[in-house]
């Protein structure tokens, strides 16, 4: 795991992505279990109530579970649950297409057309 | 070695203070007295003969017949030394000195602290003992006189249980320069006292005796006293 | 939450000063008592460990309503800001009067952290007294004393104000050593008037400003609480009424606020950035001693 110290995004936000897109394309199975918050934290350099929250977050969205005093791990993930996750992340990356689209004053014409030519290059 | 859930013995609570056994301090305190007793004695007789202006072979066969002859002397110069080991009472352990915060979270807190200022009161005392008694002794056999005798040895000891007495009411003194001083002028003061009452003659013994009696019965209770206040303004 | 430490009206009373706390040091985490000098962390922490009589209030340790002084002395690892051992003491003195004072004190692991950090060890031929340290080495001495404890609850005042920024760092890795050696059951209280290079270990903040605590919380949960607001000079004035504290220049303002404005700041030309600890440090510290005024 790689985390940015200095960066203008949360440490924890950083861990929280990385191992949500860890868990979600399969490199991190169901029921393995997270490294324990202290131990990331010493790992890291970093405080423990940092990978806890970034835990915390990820078990708010069903992605890990937390078992009294062992620790957390990867929930059995349900295929709708990974789609809604997808779907969320999508909704997020749209919103905020929307607000600097806004804000630069560019229309939702060209928004479109801006999509379909990524979407092309993108396959 | 007591069990360790009951604190500490006097001997691990004296060696966490001072940094070091009892007995070397023990064996300190009790030579150095002896020690500090003799070298009283020859400074007084051999300054005699070096004002004379004699040869070192005079010198030394002077002091030779002189030492069993020391009888004209003065022992307040001895009891003055001798009690001047009350001063090591003087170490304080406040919070603000290094050391004083560790002392207060160490096991058995301030009970550890009165065993140690126990063991210390009891070096003191029974080196002044066992000096006062090889003074003593060696007029006895004739080997060193000692102006007044028996009473001189146990004016050293009264000397020193008055001494550490009063230093345990001297830190009663709010103003802590007073407070200093007044603790070094008792060492010069009971020195003072009972020092020269010995040259009043062999009649003072049962007095001293009794003195030394009153002393002996007052100790504890200021000891007592010293700690109470102690705690109470300084280590809390 | 779990709670190593419940401090609850805790008072101490001096001729000028009071101190009254109620704050919370919780367990399995790296807890920072955050104040200027004289705002009461030493009282506080003195008084924690016994150092200190109190005049009133309670501090529950370890969630017993009651515990004995011995155990108390024995489950805690204090260490006090400055010279902690006598002066005229060696590393073999610290080892032998650290193994009468404690029962959990292990010799081979001070000598293994005073080697590490440059000190010699306990068992060498020739020894400098503390006298003849420097203030750091002193300082690392009587932290390789206390780390050497069985402990339950580290309180450390000050420990790395006079460390180095290496030294620091490595003190922080100790910390967190510390916590995960015993997962969640081992929980560290320390004072500092340094926060910048405490902040990648601390947990939980205690803010306390004569001797009160002004603001107490996880860190994540403070950095969420508060914003730390830019403006230009000409948006200074819309945005001064919701700061908490800030200072102005010639190019504009920064200060801090509460996040639950933070639509309304950026309605008014902000901008918006989540704090460090230490501007929230700062701003905390600074909204205190404005309100002293």
């Amino acid at each position: 795991m790689k985390i940015l110290q200095n960066s203008a995004e949360p440490i924890y936000k950083q861990i929280y992505a990385q191992l949500r897109g860890d868990i979600l394309s399969g490199r991190l199975k169901s029921g393995e279990a997270l490294p324990s918050i202290r131990g990331l934290a010493k790992d890291l350099k970093i405080s423990v109530i940092t990978t806890m929250k970034a835990y915390e977050e990820l078990a708010a969205e069903g992605l890990v579970v937390s078992a009294q005093g062992k620790g957390y791990f990867v929930s059995a993930l349900d295929p709708r649950l990974i789609a809604e996750q997808h779907q969320r992340r999508i909704e997020e990356s749209l919103t905020e297409t929307i607000r600097c689209a806004k804000m630069a004053g560019i229309t939702l014409e060209e928004v479109r057309s801006t999509l379909d030519a990524l979407w092309n290059l993108e396959t | 070695m007591k069990n360790k859930k009951n604190g500490l013995t006097l001997f691990q609570s004296y060696r966490l203070y001072s940094g070091g056994g009892f007995l070397s301090s023990f064996l300190v305190f009790a030579i150095g007295e002896i020690l500090v007793y003799l070298f009283c004695v020859s400074l007084e007789l051999g300054l005699d003969s070096c004002f004379d202006g004699h040869s070192t072979a005079d010198v030394l066969h002077d002091l030779s017949s002189n030492l069993s002859q020391r009888g004209n002397s003065d022992p307040t110069q001895w009891i003055f030394a001798t009690t001047l080991s009350t001063s090591i009472l003087l170490q304080q352990f406040d919070r603000s000195n290094p050391g004083g915060k560790f002392f207060r979270t160490v096991k058995g807190g301030f009970s550890t602290y009165r065993k140690y200022r126990f063991v210390v009161n009891m070096i003191i005392l029974v080196s002044a003992v066992i000096c006062a008694t090889v003074a003593f002794l060696l007029d006895y056999f004739g080997i060193i006189g000692l102006k007044g005798g028996i009473v001189s040895s146990i004016a050293c000891v009264t000397s020193v249980v008055y001494s550490t007495s009063v230093y345990c009411i001297a830190i009663r003194i709010k103003n802590k320069v007073f407070s200093s001083v007044t603790s070094i002028l008792t060492v010069v003061i009971c020195s003072g006292i009972f020092g020269s009452l010995p040259l009043r003659g062999t009649e003072v013994m049962i007095p001293f005796i009794i003195l030394l009696a009153i002393g002996l019965v007052l100790f504890p209770i200021s000891m007592r006293s010293y700690f109470s206040y102690y705690k109470r303004v300084f280590w809390d | 939450m779990n709670k190593a430490v419940d401090i609850v009206g805790l008072k101490k009373e001096y001729k000028d000063f009071t101190m009254d706390v109620t704050a919370t040091v919780p367990k399995g985490f790296a807890t920072a008592l955050i104040g200027a000098n004289g705002a009461g962390k030493t009282t506080l922490i003195d008084s924690l460990c016994g150092v200190n009589a109190v005049s009133s209030g309670t501090a529950v340790f370890f969630e017993k309503d009651s515990i004995d002084n011995s155990e108390r002395l024995e489950r805690i690892g204090y260490c006090s800001s400055g010279n902690f051992f006598p002066l005229n003491w060696k590393l073999k003195t610290i080892a032998e009067c650290m193994a009468i004072g404690f029962d959990g004190f292990d010799r081979e692991r001070f000598d293994t952290l005073c080697t590490e950090w440059g000190l010699g060890s306990s068992k060498d031929k020739k020894q400098k007294s503390l006298m003849k340290m420097s203030d750091g080495n002193r300082v690392r001495a009587a932290l390789a004393a206390v780390f050497a404890r069985e402990t339950d609850l580290l309180v450390l005042d000050e420990p790395a104000s006079p460390l180095d920024p290496l030294a620091r760092d490595r003190l922080c890795d100790m910390f967190r050593s510390y916590l995960l050696e015993k997962d969640g059951e081992r929980s560290i209280l320390f004072s500092t008037h340094n926060i910048a290079d405490m902040e990648s270990v601390t947990d939980y903040a205690i803010f306390m400003a004569d001797g009160k605590v002004i603001e107490q919380g996880f860190v994540e949960d403070l950095k969420n609480k508060y914003v730390l607001v830019h403006t230009d000079a000409g948006d200074s004035e819309k945005a001064k009424p919701l700061l908490l504290t800030y200072t102005s220049s010639d190019t504009g303002l920064e200060g801090l606020a509460l996040s639950e404005n933070s639509s309304v700041l950026e309605a008014v030309g902000a901008i918006l950035e989540r704090p460090t600890l230490q501007q929230l440090s700062v701003g905390v510290l600074r909204k205190a001693e404005n309100n002293e005024k």
